[in-house]
């Protein structure tokens, strides 16, 4: 774990909730070693929606998973940086005090709400094991308090529900189970990792909706790991832009979409069509494929192949992070000003 | 010809139960456990000491029991039906009949003999005496060589020893191949599991009365831990146990170690450990249901599998079992016997496939549902 | 330069179907080392078997009492049996009649299966209905009591007593119905895909489209299959021959006479090894081989 790896952090204040620092994860494969999560470093604050763009294998889910230890073993690991959560690494703890973190403060919701429930158990045990393992309770209070925020979270009758089993719930009740779920031990971090992709878009807009209600209420943070630039502007605070491993622009979400300071986000933009309210597009319209991060470090910028804005000097070397503004970066050669 | 036109009929009939209305196969279902209750319950109780807890058993079958599994019952009844027919028929076309062999046999006295035992010339005409005296006396009927016997006194003795020399072995194969599989798809590709899984190969594919055979030279001869052969104490249970369960545990270690490998990388596992539940908890809380279910519906070919395999181990250990007399009544036409193990055998597979069936669907509830 | 790396396949985009699939799970089998080997000894045994008994200089059945249970020499490479019959040329000869027996009756169970399979699976509904129903009642059925039954039927017949193939079609006959499962399984996806739409679009005939267009799509999984049925007809019939009911001379024959014959007192110990060796590993051989084939075509089973 070097340190020097790790860009320096503006020191944490008390109002972040959770501190990422040049976090980087392997994968061992067939095909060699992998380098999917690429020294990424962010920080969350208590109360704040932090959404995490980029195409399927740019290194989101696999950055989340890492915080909480749940990489595939033995092929990932994290071979660099710090996760810093209430004044503890989460890196460098065990594997017993993790579980303890798990779903108790920093808690994690999951794409597929169809494969994500066990269709074996009911939906009263699942809740309720969460419950008895990290509060304490009894199997009764578990249950009433299983009850109780299925209510919340807009499943009517849930005392008499609960005791169904996964598949007799439909696609967005699912979604709704696994964020009471996730909310029943009231966690400091919430990591939602494309929480509506597989769902309705009338059912999207709700779950986002619960999500908004949920953080204002409970004043906790979220992680928003989405690629759909729809749901970052309606929901998010501010917005990190992931691209093969990197974080490539930071911003406040407004800003961003303003004025782009990285040309991939500006393409991402473009990608999503300008006609207000059909923001749902899915970002598959920039030319080319990411680059494979099997091939050892980059001699170039990481976007250099896709880039309608490349320059002589994007030959040589990735460039590093650097400000746009107050609370802004990007991993550009170019100006603010050159990127459209 | 004519056996033709009964089992294109039989086949028929089987075929249709598809699209019984509901009340028929409620009904006829219902009806058909509770003939068997009373099949069963008649020999120690009598007509009447089984009539009364049949109409019970068929009352409570007609008012409980789900749709598909009365269906079932149906399909099976008339599947174990037509299998006495197939079995009929095939030791008929066997050239030779259970009389020839008797000394100075001329066609009177053959004639004769196939009157007195009930062995008509023809095979469906045999069917319907041998149904007829099942169903309506409840036996079934005199062995055709042993003299003055009847299939119950010959098979009778021999049920238990099979039935315990097979639930020991299925005992066995279940609770070592569960164990090594688990553990084997626990962590896939470890030396333990290339360990295991070369094992469970050689067990496949080594026949079981080789193993059986050095089991004896080592264990009984060289060593004198067991005895050699024979029947007796729990003793002369165990090796022949063994032996037979070694092939299936191999198998059930193979599936359980898949299925362990599948549920694993569900979706649903890494949410268990979102959660923060330890790896024990993950393990035989949310994976073990999933797991064990291909094992499940592979019990039911096991146990055919098991029961008649010890054909070959009981052979080998020269156990009174079953096997001997299935066996010995094929090659001697034997009919009745022939029949009687088959009956008796088929009829007690299917039963545990029904229940192994019911097994599978009160551990995954989306085929519960379905029932 | 990542400018100079090659094009990179995206994720998403899965490999051309076709050559390269192929292609790949030959690579993939290529790599499994126990599946290499269990091919190389496969073929190996089947030759030594059908070429080695010409240049033996005996003949299998030739008695000669003086020289019984003789032990392994230059004179009997693998030793003499009760009879003094020449071992290495026994174990041979029962090898040729073990393997022809497992394929033969593998191709049975494989013709049948796979037809029975889809036409059942082409046409589904009713007929899909009907077929699988007679599956399940043959499925119900242990099968050692058929095969019991048909043996003493094939070995009380002059006629067929001395042919060998009323054994591969009853050994063939019992082994297809998983195949006709797995089949109808496949042919169902299939037959709605578009290519099979286009073929009936230019007036195909069912059984063209059938034999032409859907079956060479099952084939990798009806051969994977298939070299798994050869080991467990192999397996069968050394069973019914340990019964006394199985042909004349095969690896069965020769493993159960050895069992009957050894004793502590004198292990002739070369009588239970030679046809156990051969016939665990052609057994091992295949059953590598067909978990080989399923890993290389079937990678969502891979481990």
């Amino acid at each position: 774990m070097s340190r020097s790896s790790a860009p320096p952090a503006p020191p944490t204040t008390t109002d972040v909730a959770l501190d990422v620092r040049g976090l980087t994860t392997e994968f061992v494969t067939d095909g060699g070693l992998v380098r999917a999560v690429d020294g990424v470093s962010f920080q969350v604050r208590k109360g704040e929606v932090l959404g995490i763009v980029g195409e399927s294998g740019c290194g989101k889910s696999v950055t989340n998973l890492s915080i909480l230890g749940l990489l595939p073993k033995p092929q990932g690991r994290i071979v660099a940086g710090q996760v810093l959560f209430g004044g503890r690494d989460l890196v460098r703890l065990s594997e017993r005090e993790l579980r303890g973190v798990r779903g108790n403060r920093i808690a994690m919701i999951f794409q597929d709400p169809m494969t994500c429930l066990n269709p074996y158990l009911t939906v009263e045990e699942q809740l309720a094991e969460v419950g008895e393992l990290h509060l304490g309770l009894t199997r009764g209070e578990a249950v009433a308090r299983a009850a109780e925020l299925l209510t919340r979270v807009g499943i009517p009758d849930a005392a008499q529900r609960m005791r169904g089993y996964p598949h007799q719930f439909s696609g967005g009740m699912r979604q709704r189970v696994m964020i009471a779920m996730a909310l029943l031990c009231d966690p400091d971090v919430l990591i939602a990792d494309e929480p509506t992709t597989a769902l309705d878009v009338t059912i999207q807009a709700q779950i986002l909706e619960l999500i908004g209600d949920l953080r204002r209420e409970r004043g906790m943070a979220v992680i928003l790991i989405t690629h759909d630039l729809g749901v970052v502007a309606g929901t998010c605070d501010r917005v990190l832009v992931m691209y093969a491993g990197r974080v490539v622009e930071q911003a406040p979400t407004r800003e961003l979409f303003a004025r782009p300071a990285h040309p991939y986000t500006a393409a991402l933009l473009a990608s999503v069509p300008r006609l207000d309210g059909a923001a749902h597009a899915r970002l598959a319209n920039i030319a080319g494929l990411p680059p494979r991060l099997d091939r050892g470090p980059f001699q170039a910028c990481t976007f250099l192949p896709r880039c309608a804005l490349k320059r002589p000097e994007c030959e040589r070397g990735d460039p590093p992070l650097t400000p746009r503004g107050p609370g802004r970066e990007a991993r550009c050669v170019l100006p603010i000003e050159a990127v459209r | 010809m004519v056996e033709t036109l009964v089992l294109l009929a039989f086949l028929g009939l089987i075929v249709s139960t598809l699209w019984w209305p509901r009340p028929v196969v409620r009904a006829v279902g219902a009806a058909f456990v509770g003939g068997l209750v009373f099949l069963a319950f008649r020999g120690p109780l009598g007509v009447l000491g089984a009539a009364l807890p049949a109409l019970g058993v068929a009352g409570l079958a007609a008012w409980g029991l789900p749709q598909r599994v009365l269906k079932r019952v149906c399909f099976m009844v008339l599947s174990l039906v037509l299998l006495v027919f197939v079995t009929t028929w095939l030791m008929y076309s066997v050239p030779g009949n259970p009389f020839a062999s008797e000394k100075q046999a001329n066609e009177q006295v053959r004639a004769a003999l196939r009157a007195k035992y009930g062995v008509p010339e023809s095979a469906t005409e045999f069917f319907v005496l041998y149904m007829g005296r099942v169903l309506g006396e409840g036996t079934l009927g005199p062995s055709l060589k042993s003299q003055g016997r009847t299939v119950e006194e010959l098979i009778f003795p021999a049920f238990p020893v099979s039935m315990s020399l097979g639930i020991l072995a299925l005992t066995i194969a279940v609770g070592l191949g569960l164990f090594l599989g688990v553990r084997a798809g626990l962590k896939p590709n470890s030396w333990s599991d290339s360990g295991s899984m070369a094992v469970a190969m050689v067990g496949i594919s080594i026949p079981n009365f080789v193993i059986g055979a050095l089991a004896i030279l080592n264990f009984s001869l060289l060593l004198g831990w067991f005895p050699v052969a024979g029947w007796g104490g729990y003793q002369h249970l165990i090796l022949p146990a063994i032996t037979l369960a070694l092939p299936y545990a191999a198998y059930i270690a193979r599936l359980a170690r898949g299925g362990t490998i599948e549920v694993m990388q569900q979706d649903f596992i890494r949410t268990a450990r979102a959660k923060g539940l330890s790896e024990r908890a993950v393990v035989l809380k949310h994976a073990l249901k999933g797991a064990i279910l291909p094992v499940v519906s592979f019990l039911g070919p096991a146990t055919a599998g098991i029961l008649t395999g010890s054909f070959v181990v009981e052979t080998l250990f020269t156990i009174p079992g079953m096997g001997q007399w299935f066996v010995k009544g094929a090659i001697n036409r034997d009919y009745s016997v022939v029949l009687g193990c088959a009956l008796l055998y088929c009829a007690l597979i299917t039963m545990f496939n029904l229940l192994v069936d019911m097994a599978y669907a009160l551990l995954d509830p989306r085929v519960r549902e379905e029932l | 330069m990542s400018t100079a790396l090659p094009p990179n396949p995206s994720p998403q985009a899965p490999p051309e179907k076709g050559t390269s699939l192929t292609a790949d799970a030959w690579r993939r089998l290529k790599r499994n080392k126990l599946a290499v080997v269990g091919a190389g000894l496969l073929v190996a045994i089947t030759l030594l078997c059908i070429v080695g008994p010409l240049f033996t200089g005996y003949n299998p059945e030739e008695t000669d009492p003086k020289n019984a249970f003789l032990a392994p020499s230059d004179e009997h490479l693998f030793g003499t049996d009760s009879l003094g019959r020449d071992y290495f040329t026994r174990v041979l000869v029962g090898g040729q009649t073990s393997l022809m027996v497992g394929f033969v009756a593998t191709l049975v169970c494989l013709i049948v299966g796979t037809l029975y399979g889809a036409v059942a699976g082409y046409y589904g509904g009713r007929v899909d209905e009907i077929l699988m129903r007679f599956v399940d009642f043959f499925y119900g059925i242990p099968y050692m009591f058929l095969v019991i039954l048909i043996m003493v039927k094939v070995q009380g017949d002059e006629a067929t007593k001395a042919s060998a193939v009323p054994v591969f079609l009853s050994l063939g006959l019992v082994q297809w119905l998983a195949m006709a499962r797995i089949v109808r399984g496949q042919v169902l996806t299939l037959r709605d895909q578009e290519f099979v739409l286009a073929a009936r679009l230019t007036g195909a005939s069912d059984a063209r489209i059938i034999l032409r267009h859907i079956l060479p799509n099952v084939l990798g999984i009806v051969i994977i299959y298939a070299t798994l049925t050869v080991p467990a007809v192999i397996l069968l019939e050394s069973f019914l021959s340990f019964l006394g009911l199985g042909l004349e001379l095969s690896w069965g024959v020769v493993v159960s006479e050895a069992v009957n014959v050894v004793n502590p007192v004198r292990s002739y110990w070369w009588l239970l090894l030679w046809p156990s060796v051969f016939l665990a590993a052609t057994l091992l051989s295949l059953n590598f081989l067909g978990d080989g084939l399923r890993d290389a075509f079937d990678p969502k089973s891979r481990r």
